[in-house]
Order: structure tokens, then C-alpha cells, then sequence
């Protein structure tokens, strides 16, 4: 049936605008590589200019640097490695490993006819589209793109008078559409994989990329919200006249605290790199064990090494600040959770080797990337090592040695992890093969110049090579090591022109004709026992799992030497009906939302805690704030929460009109609430106390104004509610289902008022 | 060979730290990628050789497991973080409890090093402090402390010759020491990116014996390079006027 409509509907409903988990996919993938692309060409634009400094770059300079002659200037300089940096991680490789793999395989591998949201699906890559958008348009404003860094550290960032122009703020609000875009992906990868798995798909019989994508949803479900507060920290203080982040000349007031923006960042900007990396390491376990022909060994151990990282990816953030003027004690408490993170990481190591142990191990091209993940990433965990140790890392930070060290676990493990994923999926995704050979030469090119590059990074950065300057020759303790900039120069160029190997293979595999096998790979998983590239709703028939994923050359196999996860065992009656949901889907999406929810405030909520207790003089709330009024509107905003759980027992009662009568009595509440406010901000604002007045004023406005936000949408959405009660096409589960997750969502606000009324009247 | 040449008093401790952990995460890379060439060739497909079927979850390997858990944290996590303590120690256990040292104060702008030392009296914020710009003048042998206070943005004080750094921020003292053990003239550099002149934001450091100090820092005095450049002031007026 569903085969039909989906062949009826325009090229625009099929392609453009579709809900298709796998047609999702393609575009973040094309969006991904398209970004990879305009990334790494910056890198020899970077490299050049550090190999000969102030010198015309041939024939790319006069083109783009007309102005100065062809040459870098140092404004352009900043720009170009803030926005590699930028661009890389959010916007090449996070849409790849994030967008692209989770949503093809998610749902292909747990045997889901689609994600649990597919409308969110569809708004999350247009979210991450909204945002590329902004990030391109940044280039062309006056004063150019963003050049504080892809950390955007303040105060460079957070004030007009160190970063002046657009390109900032743009950059900001692009990463701003692309958080919006990876949380709601995270929504829906959690939910699925909670909800939508196949009778007798159990959490141990998943993929471990799968693993690898629920566990980075999770992290980024927690923690990215705390860089989002901060960003918008940034953007106020840019704006606004705020001062959250400035102290001294710059900063308008007293009071700000420029440390504590870092703590932020890097409160998501560690686990950040463990979002990327896990689905990579998901990926690693299952590649070696389809190529050795072999269960992948210990599965617990690495699923359990995983979590155990994620754990501790959380509270490890201040290893990046031991330089920042951090009380050594609490550094020593980082250094040793960031040591510990090996313990687990060493585990995933031999259970890659004991893959391999006594397979039967076939080169492909996706094995030689996974092969190549085992060893870049080598480097690039042991190296960290050196940057736990407290008294090494005060050397090395903000060196070449930590460039060439992220370089190897974010740039070559993710980016060996994104060639894996490509050339492995590409006959399920575009039912077309790839061309092996090339992918071997590509590989080999690859893998060749990249440590080129990366290993001198670190070899420069040991001779104590500063990131992010413009002219290293300008020191004397530089001198000696300039050769092995040329060198990198050299090898950069090389590396990006492999790349064209790989851009050639993709886009020439994609229009022959040639087409591609179901299962070229001889794989157990779900996703290649149905055609290639898969039908609309991916199954015939929804499978029945009865094994392991990795059920290579076991003995049970007949004619061939692998038992496809959907293949009943002998002896083995079917699983008994479906997988228990313990909460139903749109509940369990809104909880997952409101865990962000929860994050985004804590993180305002946390610096305005923080910024109180640093300050010495704080005005008294209770002569400042109207706390009658404030008193007031808690009490309206009470009582719509208890209409609103009225609301909730008649739709279940199956009582629309009643349910309606409710909904309006919330609606009107929620708008008394937001006219009050409303009252209230502009009676303060005519007698003096504005967002710029002190810090007071800044964090009041900002709390409270972040809190009528959500106000706000949460009437949009009652009033929605209030509309899909008269419709016919809605059925009484769909509405009593939304009117449920709608009310989680309207206590929630209700219980954040509460306590920003306490805590800004009493603290 | 790999650092620039070390002139600090415990600035070996920094580079032994180092190659401890070059040699344990060696012998750690050298053993999974031996074993993974090693298992390539002796695995790799041929015809008539099944691979062996085999989940590890056996007793053996989660013994193994377990065992090389304990391996990695004591040999190389806990004995890497019992170095990094001593090293900790020594190069800033001993400062705190150096005797007779030198205070600087340091306060980058955008995008120079204001430097300015107490003057004869010993005391900051009197007529004869010494201000300069970009320049910093150190006796040898002499245990160094620095106060870092950054006008504007962040910056990071940067001497890769003493293996020292410390970021400057705005709104907060931070404090770094050090002790030259030989005469020369060194960079000194701003590590934190803090702008379109981040690169050339450079300084020099001259170390010299006692005596040639004492006269350049006579000199300087005499050319009342005053505090008229220097901005620590901006703090105290509006305390004042708060």
C-alpha cells in the first residue's frame, strides 16, 4: 500500500521534503561531504601559509585574496582555521556520523519500518540545512566569518570590540540550528531504538554501531545543551550589552566570569569528541568482524567499555583548562578520571585484535579504513595520555602537540570512520557498488599523507609551536622547525587532492549501471536481508530475530558461512511477540526532550548560581523585582497545570469536549501569565532596571525571558492540541498520546518557574 | 633533541615526564600493532580455512579482559600520575617555598606584554616601579614570580624555554614561577588566540647575572618609564568608584 502512495507522491514530497528515514539520510550525507569538501580546502589554504608565511598562494590566491595580492592576510588567517575547525566537526563529519549512519542504519538494523518521529526527522535535517545556510552566508557579510576560534572562547567572541561584524553571531546561530537539529536526531534515535526493535531484537543482539549511535544520542541529549547556554551567553553579551563572560575594560559592569564560559563549552566540547568516536568505534567492531568472518569478540566487554566511557567523557572537562588558572587540586581529580578513561579504551583494543585473532580476514576497502581507524586511533588515544598528566599538558596545551593529537582521534579516526561507512553502506544505500580498487589506492593515499601531516603537528608542537598563528617564523625557537612546516604544506596538498579519488568513486559509482547485490558483504544484520537500496518501509514483512549480530562461520550455518540474524536456529521456537515497550513512544520522546530541557536550564540556571556567588555586591532581589506580581503569576501558572492534568483525564475518559473546555482554560492561563510578565518587564524596564543595568538585571531578563519562550511555545502547542481535537483524521490514541507528552511538557515549564521565582527572589 | 634547549631549574622534570610516557605508550603501540600486522598475514583468507568460531566470553578471555584492566591502570594510568605529582611538586612545590624571590607582574592587551616590576621598595603602585613594554629582564638564578592579569581578552604567557604557560584572564590574578639556570635571550609568547595579531603578540626575555640586572633595572628607573602605561590602575579606580 504504502509502496503506491510513495511512487504517486512529487519528486519534491519523494526527495526534498521526505520523511524517509533513508532518503534523510542521503541528504545529510551529501550535506556532510559537500562541507568536507569546502573544509578541507581550507587546510591547504592553513598549511601553505604556515609553510611560507606572507608569500601569494599559486593559482587559488589571486582568485580568492585578490585584494591583498594573493596572500592570507591575518584577519583571513583567523577565519580560515575558526571556521575549518567550525565546519569539521559540526557540519562535516557530525552530519555523516550522526545524520547520515544513524539514519540509515537505526532503523534498517533494528528491523523499524522507519524512525519513531519521522516529521522530526524530516525538520532535523532541515535545521542542520537552515544552519549550513547561515554558516555559508557568514563568509559574504562585512568583516567576514567568525575568527575567535571553532571554541569561540570569550571575551574574544562575546564583545563588539574584539570581534566586530556579523560572522560571529552568524556562526553562533548556525551552530544554534545545528544543536536544534542533532537533539531532535537524538530524540528519535533514542526513542526508536528503545521502541521500535523487532521482536526478538534485544539490546544484546544489536550492532555495536548502533550502540555507538545510542550511547553519543545520549551524551548529546545531556550535555549539548550546556554549550547552547553558553552560546547564547555569547550572543547576549554581543548583543544585549550584556556581561556574563567580560571582565575589565571590556565589560560594561562587574561581575562576569570568564572562566565559566569555558566550563561550559568544555562540559559539552569533551564529550563532544566521545559523540563522534563511539558510533565510530560501533563501526570498527562490527567491520572487523563481517572482514574476519568472526563474532566479533567479547561484544559485552566492548558494550559495557563503551558505557563506561560515556560515564566518564562527562566528568573529565577540566582537563582542557589545567592552564586556565584552575586550582591544582581539582586538576589533580581531572588528570586522574582522564587517565582512568585508558582502562576501558584498552579493552575496545583487544577485543578488536581478538576479532581478528584467528579470522578469516578478507582486504576489502571498508577493512582497510577500519584497519586504518585501529591504528590512527592508536596514536590518538595514547596520546592523550600526555595530555591528562597535569605538569606535561601546561607545556603542550594550545600547542601543535594537542592539534596533532585531536587531528589524529577527531580528524583521522572519524574521518577513516566516515570512508568506512561509505564504502561499506554504499551498495544499501544507492544499490549501486563502489569501485574497489580505487578505494584501496585511496586508502593507501590517505593513510600515507595523513600521518604526514598529523604526526609533524605533534613533532612541531613538542618544539613548543604555538596553534593558531599566522607566522611561525617570526621565533627564535621556531627557526629549527620550520622545514617540517614545508613538509606539512606539501603533504596537506597531497592529502586533499586523494580526496578527489574518493569524490570520483562516489559520484561515478552512483550513475553507472551497474547494480549492487542484497548482501555483497555476506552480512548477518537485518538491514541486508531486504533489497538494496531497500523498499520504502524497508521489510516485506517485519523480520523475527532469533541470534547475535555476528553470527560469522558459526557452526549452525549450512551452505554458507555466515546465519543471517532473521534465520530461525534449530531447536529454537519464534520469539514470543514484540519487545515490550516500558513507555510509549510520544511519552518517551518528550521525556528525552525534557532531559534537554532540564540541561538547557541547568546550564542557565548553574551560571547564574555561579555568577551570584562570585559577585561581592548583588542588589537585594525584594527591592528590585515586583514579588507580588511575580507571587501572582506563580499562582496562574499553578493552576494551569492542574486544568491542564483536568484536560489529561478527560481525553482519557475519551471526553473531547470536556478535554477541549480544559485545553482552553490553559491556553487563557498561559496567556494571562505571558501578559503579566509582559506588564512586569516593561514597568521595570520605564523605572530604570534594564538588562544592562548590573548582572542582576542581565540573568533576571535572560531566566525569566528564556522561560516565556517556552511559555510561549507551549501555548502554540495546546492550541494545536485544541485544533487536533476537532479533527477527524486524528484517532483518539494519537490525541490522548500528544496531550499526555503535551502536559509532561507544561508541568515541566510550571516546575522551572518555580524555581527560578525562588531562586531569583531569594538567593 | 625533540624540546627546545631547557634553561629552567625543573624544567628537565617536564621533559622526563615526557619520555616515560613516550616509552610506555611505545611499548603499548608497538604491541597492538605488531599483533595486528602479525595476526593479517597469519589470518588472512585462504581457501579451505574456516575462521574460528568463538564469541570471547570464555572464562580465559574476560580473565584476560580483567587482566590487562589492571595492567593499563597500574602500569601506565597510575605510574604516569605518581610522575606527574613529583614533577608537580618539584617545580611548584618548590616555588611556593622559594626563598627571596622576584615578583613581576604581567598584563597583556591586544596585542603586547606590559611588564612591570616593584621598583627598589619592593612595593607595586609606588613612584619608582619600573614599567616596560615587551621586555622582560631576569636575574639568574633567582626564583621568578609572576602575577598575570589580562587587560582585555584572554592571552596565555608562553615560555617554551622554561616549559611553563599560564593563561592571563581578565578579572582574575593568576600566578606562575620559574627560575633561569643560564644567561640568554628567549622568546616569550602568547599561546591563547586573541586576535587578528595573535602571531606577532611576542616578547623577549633576557636573563642575566644579578649585576646587569640591577643596572637595567637602574636604567630603566632612570628613564621614568613610569606607569603611565601601566593599566592595573583601571581596577583600582573603579573599586574606588563602586
Amino acid at each position: 500500500m504504502s509502496q503506491t502512495n510513495q511512487q504517486k507522491k512529487s519528486f519534491i514530497r519523494k526527495y526534498i521534503f521526505s520523511t524517509d528515514h533513508k532518503i534523510i539520510a542521503v541528504q545529510y550525507l551529501l550535506t556532510g561531504l559537500v562541507f568536507l569538501a569546502f573544509g578541507g580546502l581550507m587546510v591547504f589554504i592553513i598549511r601553505w601559509q604556515l609553510a611560507y608565511p606572507w608569500q601569494p598562494i599559486p593559482v587559488i590566491g589571486p582568485i580568492m585574496f585578490g585584494a591583498s595580492g594573493g596572500i592570507v592576510l591575518p584577519e583571513v588567517y583567523s577565519m580560515l582555521f575558526t571556521m575549518h575547525g567550525g565546519i569539521m566537526v559540526f557540519f562535516a563529519v557530525t552530519p555523516i556520523i550522526l545524520g547520515a549512519l544513524g539514519n540509515f542504519t537505526i532503523p534498517l538494523e533494528i528491523g523499524a519500518q522507519d524512525m519513531a518521529f519521522p516529521r522530526l526527522n524530516m525538520l532535523s535535517y532541515w535545521s542542520l540545512f537552515l544552519g549550513s545556510i547561515l554558516i555559508i552566508v557568514s563568509f559574504f557579510v562585512p568583516g567576514g566569518a567568525a575568527g575567535s576560534g571553532w571554541t569561540i572562547y570569550a571575551p574574544l567572541s562575546a564583545s563588539l570590540k574584539t570581534s566586530p561584524g556579523w560572522g560571529q553571531d552568524l556562526f553562533i546561530l548556525g551552530l544554534t540550528f545545528d544543536a536544534v537539529s542533532i537533539l531532535m536526531g537524538g530524540v528519535n534515535y533514542i526513542v526508536t531504538i528503545m521502541n521500535l526493535r523487532a521482536p526478538g531484537m534485544s539490546f544484546g543482539r544489536m550492532p555495536l554501531t548502533n550502540w555507538g549511535l545510542f550511547y553519543s544520542s545520549v551524551l548529546n541529549t545531556l550535555w549539548l545543551p550546556l554549550v547552547a547556554a553558553a552560546l547564547f551567553m555569547v550572543l547576549f553579551d554581543r548583543r544585549l550589552g550584556t556581561a556574563f563572560f567580560l571582565a575589565g575594560p571590556l565589560a560594561p559592569h562587574e561581575g562576569g566570569q570568564v572562566l565559566l564560559y569555558q566550563h561550559l563549552f568544555w562540559g559539552f566540547g569533551h564529550p563532544e569528541v566521545y559523540i563522534l568516536i563511539l558510533p565510530v568505534w560501533g563501526l570498527v567492531g562490527d567491520l572487523l568482524s563481517v572482514f574476519s568472518r568472526k563474532p566479533a569478540f567479547g561484544y559485552k566487554a566492548t558494550v559495557i567499555s563503551m558505557g563506561a566511557i560515556v560515564t566518564l567523557s562527562g566528568i573529565v572537562w577540566g582537563h582542557h583548562m589545567f592552564t586556565s588558572g584552575m586550582n591544582p587540586l581539582v586538576g589533580k581529580a581531572f588528570m586522574l578520571l582522564t587517565i582512568t578513561i585508558s582502562v576501558p579504551t584498552a579493552v575496545l583494543f583487544l577485543n578488536w585484535l581478538g576479532t581478528l585473532w584467528r579470522g578469516s580476514i578478507h582486504m576489502t576497502a571498508p577493512m582497510l579504513f577500519t584497519l586504518g581507524i585501529v591504528f590512527v586511533f592508536g596514536i590518538g588515544g595514547l596520546t592523550g595520555l600526555f595530555h591528562a598528566m597535569q605538569v606535561f599538558d601546561i607545556y603542550i596545551h594550545d600547542t601543535y602537540f594537542v592539534v596533532g593529537h585531536f587531528h589524529y582521534t577527531l580528524a583521522a579516526s572519524v574521518l577513516f570512520g566516515v570512508f568506512a561507512f561509505v564504502y561499506f553502506w554504499f551498495p544499501k544505500i544507492f544499490g549501486k557498488p563502489m569501485l574497489e580498487k580505487i578505494g584501496k589506492i585511496h586508502f593507501w593515499l590517505t593513510f600515507v599523507f595523513l600521518n604526514c601531516v598529523f604526526f609533524s603537528m605533534m613533532r612541531v608542537g613538542l618544539a613548543g609551536h604555538m596553534r593558531r598563528i599566522a607566522d611561525p617564523t617570526a621565533y627564535a625557537f621556531l627557526k629549527p622547525i620550520q622545514s617540517w612546516n614545508v613538509f606539512m604544506g606539501w603533504a596537506a596538498l597531497f592529502l586533499v587532492l586523494s580526496q578527489f579519488l574518493f569524490f570520483f568513486n562516489f559520484f561515478y559509482s552512483l550513475f553507472r549501471k551497474k547494480k549492487a547485490i542484497h548482501n555483497p558483504w555476506n552480512v548477518c544484520t537485518l538491514a541486508w536481508t531486504t533489497t538494496s537500496p531497500p523498499p520504502v518501509h524497508n521489510f516485506e514483512k517485519v523480520p523475527t530475530v532469533y541470534g547475535g549480530p555476528h553470527e560469522y562461520s558459526s557452526p549452525e550455518a549450512k551452505d554458507k558461512d555466515f546465519l543471517p540474524q532473521s534465520e530461525p536456529r534449530s531447536g529454537q521456537t519464534a520469539y514470543p511477540g514484540k519487545a515490550a515497550q516500558v513507555v510509549p513512544t510520544p511519552k518517551l520522546g518528550m521525556w528525552v526532550f525534557l532531559i534537554s530541557e532540564i540541561m538547557l536550564f541547568a546550564g542557565l540556571i548553574g551560571s547564574y548560581i555561579v555568577l551570584r556567588l562570585g559577585s561581592y555586591d548583588w542588589p537585594h532581589p525584594g527591592e528590585i523585582l515586583n514579588t507580588s506580581l511575580l507571587g501572582i503569576n506563580t499562582f496562574v501558572l499553578i493552576t494551569s497545570s492542574l486544568t491542564l492534568v483536568l484536560g489529561v483525564n478527560a481525553v482519557q475518559n475519551r471526553d473531547v469536549p470536556s478535554l477541549k473546555k480544559y485545553l482552553l482554560a490553559t491556553i487563557a492561563l498561559g496567556l494571562t501569565f505571558l501578559v503579566i510578565k509582559g506588564f512586569d518587564y516593561s514597568h521595570m524596564w520605564h523605572e530604570g532596571f534594564t538588562i544592562t543595568t548590573n548582572l542582576f538585571g542581565s540573568c533576571y531578563y535572560m531566566l525569566t525571558g528564556f522561560h516565556a519562550l517556552h511559555v510561549f511555545s507551549g501555548v502554540i502547542l495546546l492550541t494545536y492540541l485544541w485544533f487536533a481535537a476537532s479533527f477527524k483524521s486524528v484517532t483518539q490514541e494519537v490525541l490522548s498520546g500528544r496531550v499526555e507528552a503535551s502536559g509532561l511538557y507544561w508541568h515541566f515549564i510550571d516546575i522551572v518557574w518555580v524555581v527560578l521565582f525562588a531562586i531569583l527572589c531569594l538567593l | 633533541m625533540l624540546f627546545p634547549q631547557n634553561i629552567s631549574k625543573s624544567g628537565e622534570w617536564v621533559d622526563r615526564l615526557f619520555y616515560l610516557g613516550l616509552i610506555l605508550t611505545s611499548i603499548a603501540f608497538v604491541l597492538v600493532i605488531a599483533t595486528l600486522i602479525y595476526f593479517l598475514i597469519r589470518y588472512r583468507c585462504q581457501a579451505n580455512q574456516k575462521a574460528y568460531y568463538t564469541h570471547g566470553d570464555s572464562k580465559k578471555a574476560i580473565g584476560l579482559t580483567l587482566a590487562l584492566a589492571i595492567i593499563v591502570f597500574f602500569a601506565i594510568d597510575i605510574n604516569l600520575a605518581v610522575h606527574d605529582h613529583f614533577a608537580w611538586e618539584e617545580i611548584w612545590g618548590r616555588a611556593t617555598h622559594a626563598k627571596n624571590p622576584l615578583q613581576i607582574e604581567v598584563m597583556p592587551e591586544q596585542f603586547a606584554w606590559n611588564i612591570r616590576y616593584a621598583g627598589n621598595d619592593g612595593i607595586f603602585g609606588t613612584a619608582d616601579d619600573v614599567a616596560t613594554i615587551n621586555e622582560m629582564h631576569i636575574p639568574v638564578n633567582r626564583p621568578i614570580n609572576v602575577a598575570l592579569k589580562s587587560k582585555d581578552v584572554i592571552h596565555s604567557f608562553f615560555i617554551p624555554n622554561f616549559r611553563i604557560k599560564q593563561d592571563a584572564v581578565p578579572g582574575l590574578v593568576t600566578y606562575l614561577s620559574f627560575q633561569a639556570v643560564q644567561t640568554g635571550q628567549f622568546d616569550i609568547a602568547c599561546a591563547e588566540h586573541c586576535g587578528l595579531g595573535h602571531y606577532r603578540m611576542r616578547g623577549q626575555l633576557t636573563v642575566e647575572d644579578e649585576a646587569a640586572w640591577q643596572k637595567w633595572l637602574a636604567e630603566k628607573s632612570d628613564e621614568n618609564t613610569g606607569t603611565e602605561n601601566w593599566g592595573w590602575q583601571w581596577e583600582a579606580a573603579s573599586r574606588e568608584s563602586n
